[in-house]
């Protein structure tokens, strides 16, 4: 027995160094799962303004261009479980909080989870970042490696970030993800959606977390702002005219209730499609213009 | 607690040390550790399923004492049948209330009456069809005089909830395990590193093959109508490996994880695949419950003695109970139904040899009629799994509808990894055939230098992590 005692150890000793060591080294690379969530701990009991949302906020909303004091919480791909998670995750912590920016447009409406989806990897940045229990203590969600290609791709994308001096982190101090102004062409996005579209079960359990959302904000005493976000105009015509005015009609249903104002910024002609580096993500200077929008909106109100 | 589990991996090496360091000294503290750590493993998806498990071992082990004290025959026969119907109806209720509930409503509603019969919110206790069934075996093979009942109620708790194979099987028999749960198991170097290797395999064909063919399966079944035929067909092919690669995945790590604690299981497994025809694919794939089913239901019925006719009404029998065993749908009746029909016709067209070796067993040369027979087997199998994965039999229908009316279409965007995978797996086993698993080495070639055999393990080491993130899914098994 012990000597097959001592080959396992001899044999499993390896394979868990590499995996401890490597886990370690994943932990110690700069991500913005950690960097917002040490920022909203830390600094949060000031801000005025939360934005909530995926990629189309977290590259589109620029805190620094609002007159009030405002934090990005997007991030690709979230959906509203995750926007409902990190507003009582962090809502209770700023004192100063008067307005939630929440993006509702057909990404959000019509997606799954993102387990669902096969982005385990962002799940697992929830897990291990910013505390969402969402998966037990003992499942691999728990552990960056359990992903190991994202790891390697992550670790590539850092080396090269850091070769290149270039920003490491994927945002600027306020949470926002400026894209550059290289524009990326590409509608199979409005062909994946339209297909996602006929889960029906999907879009009104959608509908029920945003309805979370919003109830949180009003037992709060906090304004919601709901907004669609600008698209592409080539890219609204590609899409489903259901699905398009599912999204209006969830939107306006939503803004009947006093604590909620909705805006549906697709078709706005201030935003010109130049403004876009693809169909739904803003460039830096398109951001800028509508940050301003936005902080028009909020000072309005 | 699932094999493919972070628990699983902490719990293993505890339960092993204690078993072999600790407990070892008595066979009965071992074998109260055993059904202790194993009924902890159980309780780990829910506690309340561990009473269930308790009730079904208890009433099993007091069953088989009062038959043995009997001699009078009735009271015999009535003792087993209690225990029977005890056993069938937790297994009814749990399993299949909703099922006949509905079934029951909607025959009411065709003939015009609105009946009011209310289904239950139930949570199905894993792997309750595998326990039930291991647990009746030994009452019915107490009654039949085939094992003697047992008075150590330590070996019988081992005996049943044994966790490698708890809930998904091999279903092992008294005969075979119960006796190996009452006498002291001795620990073999060979032995234990057999299994060892024998689990890498099974995580293998679990993490590797099976997740990835799940991941391209769902996408296909998810959205069949705007695929292509070829894509469909593809779809039929990755669920057929995937099937095969979960549940027989599962019971390499269960054998293997059996071994290293000095216990032996049935092979449930024996390259079904190649099968040259259906009455030997059933006699390969999932050989403990066919086992179970010869034993217990189609021997009694009378098997194939008494003719033609009688034969193909209890394969009848047999193939839809064991439709009805894997879950509470009528894909799954319809799929018990279906094989017992192809069983049928083979039979009738002689098409039904015995085979006692496995295709090609001495060279690598297989003949055109074993080739044919082999790959029409594999046909008819895949055919089936379509009924098998669909959630209801107009799903099935419109799949296969829009398979043939789509066939034309040659456009493929899902699956390529998985089709690799699969493909890999069906060329490994075709050359390891012979063995009883994939791993089992016999030390030749380059295989005789361990650090040759060690590249080996740490490549599938690898290849596991790196496939790791889909391994939260599921066995298909644990449902049944």
């Amino acid at each position: 027995m012990k000597k097959f005692v001592k080959h396992i150890l001899w044999f499993v000793l390896p394979v868990v160094i590499l995996l401890v060591a490597g886990e370690l080294y994943m932990r110690s690379i700069p991500n913005i799962y950690r960097y917002k969530d040490q920022w909203m701990r830390s600094r949060a009991s000031d801000v005025e303004v939360l934005v909530l949302g995926n990629s189309h906020s977290f590259d589109g909303i620029s805190p620094s261009r609002l007159s009030c004091k405002a934090f990005n919480l997007a991030m690709p791909n979230q959906t509203f479980e995750e926007d409902y998670f990190m507003l009582t995750n962090y809502g209770p912590g700023c004192d100063s909080l008067k307005t939630v920016i929440v993006q509702l447009d057909e990404c959000n409406l019509v997606l799954p989870s993102l387990e669902e989806m096969g982005y385990n990897d962002r799940a697992t940045y929830y897990r291990i970042y910013m505390g969402y229990d969402k998966h037990s203590r003992w499942s691999l969600y728990n552990f960056e490696m359990s992903n190991p290609a994202t790891c390697w791709r992550k670790a590539k994308r850092y080396w090269q970030a850091k070769r290149d001096g270039g920003n490491d982190l994927g945002c600027d101090s306020l949470g926002f993800s400026p894209q550059g102004e290289l524009q990326r062409g590409g509608n199979e996005d409005a062909e994946f959606l339209t297909k996602m579209w006929q889960k029906v079960s999907v879009v009104k359990e959608n509908v029920r977390k945003l309805t979370k959302i919003s109830d949180y904000c009003r037992d709060h005493g906090l304004h919601m702002l709901l907004i669609t976000m600008p698209y592409k105009r080539s890219y609204v015509a590609n899409l489903d005219r259901n699905m398009v005015k599912m999204v209006r009609m969830v939107g306006e249903q939503e803004g009947k209730k006093p604590h909620v104002t909705y805006i549906n910024f697709q078709g706005d002609d201030r935003i010109a499609d130049s403004d876009f580096i693809d169909n739904s993500h803003l460039t830096t200077s398109g951001a800028m213009k509508f940050s301003a929008i936005i902080d028009s909106v909020l000072v309005a109100d | 607690m699932s094999f493919n589990s972070l628990q699983f991996i902490l719990f293993l090496p505890v339960v092993w040390i204690l078993y072999w360091y600790v407990f070892n000294k008595k066979l009965r503290l071992q074998n109260w550790f055993l059904g202790a750590a194993s009924v902890f493993f159980y309780a780990c998806w829910d506690w309340r399923f561990a009473l269930l498990l308790l009730l079904t071992t208890v009433s099993s082990y007091g069953t088989g004492l009062l038959i043995e004290r009997t001699h009078v025959r009735w009271r015999r026969s009535a003792l087993s049948a209690a225990n029977i119907v005890l056993n069938l109806a937790i297994l009814g209720f749990f399993k299949y209330y909703n099922f006949f509930a509905e079934a029951f409503a909607e025959m009411l509603r065709a003939i015009g009456l609105l009946p009011d019969i209310a289904t239950l919110q139930l949570l199905l206790p894993v792997g309750i069809s595998f326990y039930t069934f291991q647990a009746l075996s030994y009452s019915i093979d107490v009654y039949r005089g085939k094992v003697p009942a047992t008075r150590r109620f330590d070996a019988f708790l081992a005996y049943v909830t044994f966790f490698p194979q708890l809930v998904a099987g091999p279903i092992e028999r008294a005969t075979h395990l119960l006796p190996q749960m009452l006498r002291t198991r001795v620990f073999t170097y060979e032995t234990a590193s057999d299994g060892c290797r024998q689990m890498l395999w099974g995580f293998v064909k679990k993490i590797v093959v099976a997740d990835n063919c799940a991941v391209a399966v769902d996408m296909i079944w998810g959205d069949y109508t705007s695929m292509s035929g070829l894509q469909l067909l593809v779809g039929v092919l990755l669920f057929t490996i995937q099937i095969y690669a979960d549940f027989s995945g599962y019971s390499d790590i269960a054998i293997g994880c059996a071994r290293l604690f000095g216990i032996e299981l049935v092979a449930n497994f024996r390259y079904p695949y190649f099968s040259r025809n259906p009455s030997e694919f059933w006699r390969r794939w999932h050989v403990s419950l066919m086992k179970w089913f010869r034993q217990y239901i189609y021997i009694p019925l009378g098997g194939n003695r008494g003719g033609l006719n009688a034969t193909m009404r209890n394969i009848m029998i047999v193939f839809t109970l064991s439709g009805l065993w894997h879950g509470a749908q009528w894909t799954y009746v319809w799929w018990g139904i279906y094989h017992g029909v192809v069983m049928c016709v083979a039979l009738l067209l002689g098409w039904n040899k015995h085979y006692s070796r496995v295709i090609a067993s001495r060279g690598w040369v297989v003949r055109p009629r074993e080739f044919a027979g082999m790959l029409l087997t594999f046909v008819l199998v895949a055919m089936g799994w379509i009924l098998f994965r669909s959630g209801s039999l107009a799903e099935a229908d419109n799949y296969v509808q829009h398979l043939l009316g789509h066939i034309g279409e040659t456009e493929i965007t899902v699956g390529y990894r998985a089709l690799f995978y699969s493909a890999a797996l069906l060329v490994i086993d075709w050359t390891c055939r012979r063995r009883e698993h994939v791993l089992q080495l016999n030390f030749g070639g380059v295989f005789r230098y361990r650090w040759c055999r060690w590249v080996m393990y740490y490549g599938l080491v690898a290849l596991i992590i790196h496939e790791l993130h889909q391994s939260q899914q599921a066995f298909i098994y644990f449902q049944f």
